[in-house]
C-alpha cells in the first residue's frame, strides 16, 4: 500500500506524488466536483422567481348578499362597482401563488338594494352603515393561479372587513380569463352577523327575525395589467 | 247576627277578588295566545305586510324591551275588565253578543282613534294599521267572552 504524504515542497523538489496525483484521492475530488455542480444546478432550478402585476376592478363587477327571515328570502345586491381599484400581486412563478399587496375593494353599504324599501333600509341599519360605510375585501393569497384558466378552481384568502370587525375566509374562486386580459372571478361564503358583532335584525320581540347566516356571492371582474 | 255577617262579608269579598283576578289573567293569557297566533297568520298568509315590521319605525328587537310586548295582553286585560265590572249590568243578551259588544265599544272608543293618530304620525300602511284594528277586536272579543262566562 502506498503512503501518502503532504508535504509544502513544490512537486520538481520533492519528485513525490501529490495529493491529486493519489489515484483514490483523484477519485474522491471528482466525485465531489460532479456533486457539488449537480447540486448547485439543482439548488438554482429551485430558487422561486417572482413576478409583479396589478388587476383593475372593472366596473361591471358585482357582489350580492343572500338571507332568510322567517318570513321570505332576499337578496341584496350591489350591481355596479364604482370605485376603480387596483389589486397589486407578486406571483411566486414555481408556485403559482398570487400574494397580494394593500389590495382591497371597498364597497358602500349605503349601496347595497335588497328591492324591498323595509328590509334595505333594516339591512344598511343591521351593518352598522352610518357608523363604519364601507365593507372591504382585502385580497391576501390565491394559491395555484394559471393565466390561462377555463372556469378553473382556485382557493384564496380574503380578509372581509365590516363594521371594524376584520374577519379571515377561505374562498373558493372560479377563474376564467378572457380576452382582452380580462379576468372573471365568482366567488362565495357564507357569514354571520355574529361574526362581525352584529346582530341579524329582529322585530316584534323576536318574532319576525331575520337568520344569522347570509352568503356574500360576488362576480369579479379584473383588467391585468403586466 | 251581625257579627257573623260581618265575618262572611270580608271572605264573599275575597272569593269575588281573585275570581276578577283570575279573569283578568285568564283574560291576559288567551289574548297573548291570540296574538301570537295573529301574527303567525300574518307572517304566512300576508308576507309582504309581515315585511312591513322590518321597517326602521319598529323597534328593533332587544333584549330589554322584548318583555313589553309579550306584556301587553294584560295592560289591555286589565282595561277591559275594569270596563266589564263598570258597564257589564247595561251590557245585555248571551255571551256571545256581550264579547261582541265589548268588542266594538273598545273597537271605536279606543282603537279607531289611536290608530287614526299613529297612521298620521307614523310611516306606516292601511294594510297594516287595518291589521291592528282588526287584531285589536278579536282580543276584545276573545277578553268579553272570558269576562262573560266567568264573571256574569
Amino acid at each position: 500500500m502506498q503512503k501518502v504524504r503532504l508535504v509544502l515542497q513544490p512537486d520538481f523538489i520533492t519528485n513525490r506524488p501529490t495529493l491529486l496525483q493519489n489515484d483514490f484521492m483523484r477519485t474522491v475530488f471528482f466525485i465531489l466536483s460532479f456533486a457539488f455542480v449537480v447540486s448547485a444546478a439543482f439548488i438554482k432550478k429551485s430558487v422561486p422567481t417572482y413576478s409583479m402585476a396589478k388587476w383593475v376592478v372593472e366596473r361591471n363587477s358585482s357582489l350580492n348578499i343572500q338571507g332568510e327571515t322567517n318570513i321570505n328570502s332576499f337578496q341584496c345586491d350591489v350591481t355596479e362597482y364604482l370605485k376603480p381599484d387596483t389589486l397589486v400581486y407578486t406571483k411566486n412563478d414555481a408556485t403559482k401563488k398570487l400574494s397580494f399587496t394593500n389590495s382591497c375593494l371597498s364597497i358602500d353599504i349605503k349601496r347595497f338594494d335588497c328591492h324591498n324599501k323595509y328590509i334595505t333600509e333594516d339591512f344598511r341599519s343591521a351593518l352598522k352603515a352610518d357608523k363604519s360605510p364601507k365593507l372591504r375585501i382585502v385580497f391576501v393569497t390565491i394559491e395555484q393561479f394559471s393565466n390561462s384558466s377555463d372556469n378553473q378552481l382556485v382557493k384564496g384568502t380574503v380578509d372581509i372587513q365590516l363594521a371594524d370587525v376584520t374577519k379571515r375566509a377561505e374562498i373558493a374562486y372560479r377563474v376564467k380569463t378572457m380576452p382582452g386580459n380580462q379576468i372573471q372571478m365568482n366567488g362565495s361564503h357564507v357569514f354571520s352577523f355574529s361574526d362581525f358583532n352584529l346582530k341579524a335584525p329582529r322585530k316584534l320581540a323576536g318574532l319576525i327575525k331575520t337568520k344569522d347566516e347570509i352568503k356574500v356571492n360576488f362576480q369579479l371582474l379584473f383588467k391585468a395589467i403586466p | 247576627m251581625s257579627s257573623i255577617s260581618n265575618s262572611i262579608a270580608p271572605s264573599t269579598k275575597n272569593v269575588r277578588m281573585s275570581k276578577v283576578l283570575f279573569a283578568w289573567f285568564l283574560a291576559g293569557i288567551v289574548m297573548l295566545l291570540l296574538g301570537l297566533g295573529m301574527v303567525f297568520v300574518c307572517i304566512h298568509f300576508f308576507p309582504r305586510i309581515a315585511d312591513e315590521y322590518f321597517s326602521p319605525v319598529f323597534r328593533r328587537a332587544a333584549g330589554e324591551t322584548d318583555w313589553t310586548f309579550y306584556v301587553h295582553p294584560f295592560i289591555l286585560s286589565f282595561g277591559l275588565k275594569w270596563f266589564w265590572e263598570r258597564y257589564k249590568g247595561i251590557l245585555k243578551g248571551g255571551f256571545l253578543l256581550r264579547a261582541i259588544e265589548v268588542a266594538l265599544v273598545y273597537g271605536l272608543v279606543a282603537l279607531l282613534p289611536i290608530l287614526w293618530l299613529t297612521f298620521s304620525a307614523i310611516d306606516v300602511s292601511v294594510k297594516m294599521t287595518l291589521t291592528w284594528f282588526i287584531y285589536g277586536i278579536l282580543q276584545a272579543f276573545a277578553a268579553g267572552v272570558v269576562f262573560a262566562k266567568l264573571n256574569p
